[in-house]
């Protein structure tokens, strides 16, 4: 019998992890709800953005959450810039063919990184120290600061969606584009707000699993069916329901630890979501209408 | 005075030719009905004018200013507003929001103004629901402001359409079967909206199959057939018309 106490820390370091795949698959989500397609490159934009912070933190040696702060705007731009170059001439053509070229994204992208920064993996220069423990629980200094940052990146999306303007147009333009453009509403202005925002979640995510875990060329890519996961489980375009889906994906992986080998991890997610879809294939939430 | 101008518009699906060097003209503050069978174009005719579609050929004028293959937002600033066949709402948003998210010059599509709550920001808005209330009451959906657009029947929708496209400001407006699905009760409703919102500036082209609808409302009726229009009239001509009735009525 596995101790409770174990069960009891991985929950909370599946909260944790589960915090980082719910930032990343609401990213994805979010582009899925506004341009109807899910980018398999997005793995590449969270590694991409701990690479970014990684030259700022430790090449530049700004600390850590000011590296944090730079990276985020630029994966916006950079994020905008992929989709003017790769994405936005196929508009319009059939979904497969975008599908097939974030793919192609996805694998220039991995190796330009590789070329770039190599495939010896980094880490963080960060201040924190050793864990120390809560009750049975230990928690390091940096699990905390992650789970912070996630929650509070979750908390501007939200208060974006429901308190602001912008949120308004966007789930508009989520949920009915055509509507939309016929209403007077400039969709393509939009787009590159919601590509922006991808992006710079999709950095954002890839700074917390660096600082969780280690930089390298394949992280990104390594958590991508996670958040795959988590974006169908919570009922694709839905982005609330990517936040509940990351952290259920996050607590399971990382509970399925205290049974079975470590490198089951996925294989115990994904047998899970497969019963699950027997019963309800729409996902949790109903995914017609997104946020 | 001239507000629309279709000239020679040519849309093709393949081999199919939906619309087929198509030419009209619309006439300010006018109230025309739009017939013809199933597949004669009439819808894809709406998507080409409105921007949905792109033409293959053709030109299209509104108010002497060239819109074909133009984006929809701007066809829409140009002044045209159409409503859907199928109602189209944001159906998880209040009927209050479906009006506003329709009005020109939001501040949720720039930048910075959309995610700050300035005082002008709050200033633009509370006059945009202002504007947006009058138009509710309008269309009778005033009570249901803060309801969910999805709670609305279908007839209560294709008044929310009318609402959303009022709200743009439009000089035209294409309506794809209003009355379609309506409950028999509301069909007059939405026809007096309509013919009292003719005027004032506003032109309107009601796509319907019920031609006894049509026939009471508006001044003069286009007929398309095989993606061209084949004749036009007034609602009694264009039902004696013998062309008219093979094509459409079935020879009756």
């Amino acid at each position: 019998m596995v101790d409770a106490n174990i069960i009891l820390q991985f929950i909370v370091n599946g909260i944790v992890y589960g915090s980082i795949i719910a930032v990343g698959a609401m990213a994805l989500t979010l582009v899925f709800g506004v341009l109807e397609f899910i980018n398999f490159a997005h793995g590449e934009y969270m590694t991409l953005g701990a690479y970014l912070a990684f030259v700022f933190n430790v090449q530049f040696g700004l600390p850590i959450w000011a590296a944090f702060v730079v990276t985020l705007p630029l994966m916006a731009v950079f994020s905008v810039g992929a989709d003017r170059i790769v994405f936005k001439p196929m508009r319009g053509d059939n979904h497969v063919t975008i599908l097939i070229a974030s793919i192609g994204l996805s694998f220039v992208l991995r190796n330009v990184i590789r070329m770039v920064w190599g495939v010896r993996k980094v880490g963080f220069k960060t201040p924190f120290f050793s864990g120390y423990k809560v009750g049975p629980v230990t928690v390091t200094p940096e699990t905390i600061a992650i789970f912070l940052t996630a929650v509070a990146i979750m908390g501007l999306v939200h208060y974006l969606f429901t308190r602001t303007m912008i949120g308004r147009v966007m789930r508009a333009i989520s949920d009915n584009q055509d509507l939309a453009a016929a209403s007077g509403i400039h969709t393509e202005r939009i787009v590159i707000y919601t590509w922006a925002l991808g992006g710079a979640m999709a950095g954002a995510a890839g700074i917390l699993i660096g600082l969780q875990n280690v930089i390298g060329p394949m992280m990104g890519y390594n958590v991508l069916l996670a958040i795959f996961g988590a974006v169908v489980l919570g009922g694709i375009g839905n982005v609330y329901g990517a936040l509940v889906g990351g952290l259920l994906i996050g607590i399971l992986q990382k509970v399925s630890v205290a049974f079975l080998p470590s490198s089951y991890q996925i294989t115990i997610v994904f047998v899970v979501l497969a019963v699950f879809f027997v019963y309800k294939p729409d996902g949790l939430f109903r995914s017609t209408t997104t946020v | 005075m001239t507000l629309l101008t279709v000239d020679s518009v040519t849309k093709r699906y393949g081999g199919l030719v939906a619309v087929d060097e198509c030419s009209f003209e619309i006439g300010s503050d006018s109230l025309l009905g739009l017939i013809g069978p199933n597949g004669a174009g009439k819808t894809t005719l709406f998507n080409i004018i409105t921007g949905l579609e792109d033409v293959d050929g053709g030109t299209i004028e509104i108010g002497g200013t060239r819109i074909e293959n133009e984006r929809p937002s701007r066809i829409n600033r140009e002044g045209i507003a159409r409503s859907f066949q199928t109602t189209r709402e944001w159906s998880r948003m209040t009927v209050m929001e479906n009006l506003l998210l329709a009005s020109p010059d939001q501040p949720g599509e720039s930048p910075v103004l959309g995610v700050l709550n300035t005082p002008s920001v709050r200033e633009t808005e509370a006059e945009k629901i202002e504007e947006a209330s009058e138009v509710l009451r309008l269309v009778e959906l005033y009570e249901k402001r803060n309801e969910l657009a999805s709670s609305l029947s279908v007839g209560q929708r294709k008044l929310l359409e009318i609402g959303r496209c009022l709200m743009t400001d439009p000089d035209l407006l294409l309506l794809d079967e209003p009355f379609a699905g309506v409950a028999p009760a509301l069909v007059p409703v939405i026809a007096e909206h309509l013919g009292t919102l003719q005027g004032e500036d506003l032109s309107i082209l009601i796509i319907e199959h019920n031609i006894d609808e049509l026939s009471n409302l508006v001044e003069e009726i286009l007929v398309m057939n095989n993606g061209q229009i084949m004749t036009r009239g007034a609602p009694e001509d264009v039902r004696r018309d013998r062309e008219v009735q093979e094509a459409y009525l079935g020879g009756q």
